[in-house]
C-alpha cells in the first residue's frame, strides 16, 4: 500500500511535486492522527494529479498561500486533529511501562517460586533498574509530557520554516528534536533517581499507563461509530 | 473587497446543490464552482465544508480508488440534505431579493438628491 502511494507521488511533476512535498512535511510535523493524515493526503495526491492531467497551475489548486491550505485542510475535526494524536503520541510510553510492569511481575513470580514468599500485587514495585539509576512509571510519565511539549514547539518552529527562507535549517531542527528527546529521556531518569517522590506502588499503577489506554480506547470506539453512523446516513 | 464574509454564508449551499446533481467528488466539485464565477476557491476551502455537511448528516460517503490511484471521497446528498437545500434555495431567494429591492432603493435616493 505504501509502494502505491509513493508511487503516485511519482507521478507528479514539477511544482506540484514539489508543493506536495511540503504538504506532506507540514502533515509529518503536525500533531494530527494517522489515519486522519492518510485520508487528507490521499486526497490532496489525487487532487493534484487531476489537475496536472489537466495542465493547470498548482496555485489555481492551493491558491498563494501553501501555509493556509494546510491549515485549512488539517483542520475542522478537534478530535482526529488534536485529541487523539496526544493520546496516540502517549500510548508508546505507556506500553513501554506496561513491559516493564510484566518484566517486574516475571521477576517476582521467579523468585516466589524459589524463594516461596506470597507477595501482593500492589506490593510491586514497576522500575525499571540499572544500578545506581532506576526509572518508573513517574520518570515515564515525565518523559512522555515534557517530550510531547517540546516536540510541539518545535513543530511550531518547523511549520513556519517551511514556507519560508529558513526551509534549509530544517534538518537541523529536526536533529535537535532528536537531541531534545534523549534529554527528556534523561530527566525522567534523573528525577526518578535522586528524586524522593515517595508514592506507593498503586499511584504507579494508575499513573499513565491504564489512563492512556483507557481514553485511548475511547476515543478511538468513538471515532469509529461516529464515522460509520454519518456514513451510512 | 473581501468577499470572504459573502462567500461564507452561500459556499456551502452552493457545493451541497453540485453534490444534488449526483454522486461527485472534491477536484469536481471546485471545477463546477471554478465555471460558475468561483474563481479564487481552493481544495482547502473546500474541506472545511465538505466536513460540516457529513457531520450535519447533509451528505454521506464513500472511498474508492480514483483512475488516478490514490484513495478517493465520494460524496452523495441524504434525504436530510435534499430538505436542507430547499429550505436554503427559499431563503435564499428572500434575502437577495430583499437586499436587491435596498440596493434599488438606495440608488433611486441617491439619484433624487442629485436631481433635487
Amino acid at each position: 500500500m505504501a509502494d502505491r502511494y509513493e508511487y503516485y507521488v511519482g507521478q507528479l511533476e514539477g511544482d506540484y511535486l514539489e508543493t506536495f512535498k511540503k504538504i506532506q512535511r507540514y502533515a509529518n510535523v503536525s500533531i494530527i492522527g494517522k489515519k486522519y493524515k492518510r485520508e487528507v493526503l490521499s486526497s490532496i495526491l489525487d487532487t493534484f494529479l487531476n489537475a496536472q492531467s489537466e495542465g493547470k497551475d498548482i496555485s489555481k489548486v492551493v491558491g498563494k498561500d501553501t501555509e493556509k491550505f494546510c491549515r485549512q485542510c488539517f483542520g475542522e475535526n478537534p478530535l482526529r486533529e488534536h485529541i487523539l494524536p496526544v493520546f496516540e503520541y502517549m500510548l508508546p510510553f505507556a506500553l513501554a511501562w506496561l513491559v516493564i510492569l510484566a518484566w517486574n511481575v516475571f521477576d517476582i513470580i521467579v523468585s516466589r517460586n524459589a524463594v516461596g514468599d506470597k507477595i501482593g500485587f500492589f506490593h510491586i514495585a514497576v522500575s525499571l533498574d540499572i544500578p545506581p539509576f532506576r526509572l518508573n512509571g513517574i520518570g515515564i510519565s515525565l518523559i512522555a509530557v515534557l517530550s510531547y511539549v517540546i516536540f510541539w514547539i518545535m513543530n511550531g518552529m518547523i511549520k513556519k520554516m517551511l514556507f519560508g527562507k529558513h526551509a534549509k535549517n530544517i534538518m537541523l531542527l529536526q536533529c535537535m528534536k532528536g537531541v531534545a528527546f534523549v534529554l527528556c529521556v534523561i530527566v525522567g531518569i534523573v528525577a526518578d533517581t535522586f528524586i524522593p517522590f515517595c508514592t506507593p506502588a498503586w499511584i504507579e499503577f494508575t499513573l499513565l499507563t491504564p489512563p492512556v489506554i483507557i481514553v485511548y480506547g475511547i476515543l478511538k470506539i468513538y471515532d469509529y461509530f461516529k464515522n460509520r453512523t454519518l456514513k451510512s446516513k | 473587497m473581501d468577499d470572504s464574509q459573502i462567500l461564507k454564508g452561500v459556499l456551502e449551499g452552493c457545493v451541497l446543490a453540485v453534490i444534488a446533481r449526483g454522486e461527485t467528488y472534491g477536484y469536481e466539485i471546485l471545477s463546477v464552482l471554478d465555471g460558475a464565477g468561483f474563481d479564487d476557491l481552493m481544495e482547502g476551502t473546500l474541506y472545511p465544508v465538505l466536513t460540516r455537511l457529513e457531520k450535519k448528516g447533509l451528505i454521506s460517503c464513500r472511498k474508492a480508488k480514483s483512475p488516478f490511484g490514490p484513495m478517493r471521497k465520494y460524496y452523495s446528498i441524504t434525504e436530510k440534505g435534499i430538505v436542507y437545500l430547499k429550505e436554503f434555495h427559499s431563503s435564499y431567494a428572500k434575502i437577495t431579493a430583499a437586499a436587491q429591492k435596498v440596493f434599488d432603493g438606495e440608488i433611486t435616493k441617491a439619484k433624487e438628491n442629485e436631481n433635487g
